[in-house]
């Protein structure tokens, strides 16, 4: 099991990768950055948000 | 050992050197077999460069099985490692050595509080060994050599319900300290005390600080842990037991006696930790223990909803 630590919150890796962003939001009502840290501890690309051209 | 054994060959009485025990300093109380009935042993497998490494002993004293766990004491003061006389049967006047006399070891715990007796009190009636360091840093044990021809490096087990404490008082001229007194078993035999390999420091060896939780906040995915150190000096109070991990928790559904890893685990306020777990069949009951970060908490259940 890798376990990584950002801040106070240690992530089970492969628990979050499994995850979906939206299950991992809504069960990590606590964390208040939830998203950045998801696309941070698995590694997937965040979306970039839409321009208008 | 209960009996004295004899043989016909001359022994051999050349000093072949090596270490020599030291003073007491530190005695890690170890479980004699652990919850897969295997020894608790050091095997030659487990030294690197011909030491323990720092990880094995981190691993053995936060260890999430409290069967496998290593329980270092606090510095030991006024140790006295002793084999009361033999026992003897006089014949026609002359004293014959039935049996050796029974090996203690008593000491003090300075600067500790009363309630330190109560994560030692297992060891009375529990089937406990130890390992001692001494003041030149050597941790030793009982050399035991398997029927494999292997060597391995066993706590010196203890005699159950020999353990003793007696917490002594403060005076004007003397600090309190808490006694302690054991004997080992008589099949254990000084021939076989050896050392590790490598020199080791007392500081290597930090027991976990007991501590309890309580469960708040459960949810189908998870819980909140409040965990307070147990053995804080004043009533009431509930000192947090901050820095502890996910690694360190361990949760067991005990209905289907199915182990669950949790996916997440926040420390928000000191000591209080929120714990994202998969989705739980409601009415199972979970049981929740943890080890690491410098405590322990024994298992505590709750019913999922």
């Amino acid at each position: 099991m890798k376990v990584v630590k950002i801040g106070r919150t240690s992530f089970n890796v492969e628990a979050i990768k499994a995850m979906s962003l939206t299950d991992f939001k809504r069960t990590h009502k606590h964390l208040a950055n939830a998203e950045d840290l998801y696309y941070q501890v698995t590694g997937k690309d965040k979306p970039k948000p839409k321009t208008k051209d | 050992m209960s009996g004295l054994c004899c043989s016909n060959f001359a022994a051999a009485t050349g000093n072949p050197g090596g270490v020599i025990p030291g003073v007491v300093k530190k005695i890690i109380l170890v479980n004699t077999t652990d919850s897969d009935s295997e020894f608790n042993e050091i095997e030659a497998s487990d030294l690197v460069d011909g030491k323990l490494p720092d990880a094995y002993i981190e691993g053995r004293i936060n260890n999430l099985d409290a069967t496998k766990r290593w329980y270092p004491s606090v510095e030991i003061f006024e140790p006295e490692p002793v084999r009361a006389d033999p026992n003897t049967d006089t014949k026609s006047g002359i004293d014959f050595v039935a049996s050796k006399g029974t090996r203690t070891l008593t000491g003090q715990f300075i600067n500790v509080q009363p309630k330190y007796d109560k994560g030692l009190n297992p060891i009375y009636c529990g089937d406990f060994g130890y390992y001692f360091i001494d003041n030149c840093g050597k941790v030793w044990g009982d050399c035991f050599t398997k029927d494999n021809g292997d060597q391995v490096l066993r706590p010196r087990q203890i005699q159950s319900r020999t353990w003793n404490t007696n917490y002594v008082q403060a005076t004007e001229t003397t600090l309190a300290y808490m006694m302690f007194s054991f004997a080992e078993n008589r099949n254990v035999r000084d021939e076989n005390m050896q050392a590790l390999q490598g020199t080791y420091s007392l500081s290597q060896f930090n027991g976990l600080v007991g501590s309890k939780a309580v469960i708040s906040g459960i949810t189908n995915t998870g819980f909140t842990a409040t965990v307070t150190v147990a053995t804080g000096g004043e009533f009431g109070d509930g000192l947090p037991a901050t820095g502890m991990d996910l690694a360190d928790f361990q949760i067991i559904d005990k209905t289907t006696g199915t182990p669950i890893v949790p996916s997440t685990v926040t420390e928000g306020a000191d000591g209080v930790y929120t714990v994202i777990t998969p989705a739980q069949t409601a009415t199972n009951t979970i049981g929740v223990s943890g080890a690491g970060g410098g405590f322990s908490f024994p298992e505590t259940t709750y019913t999922a909803v």
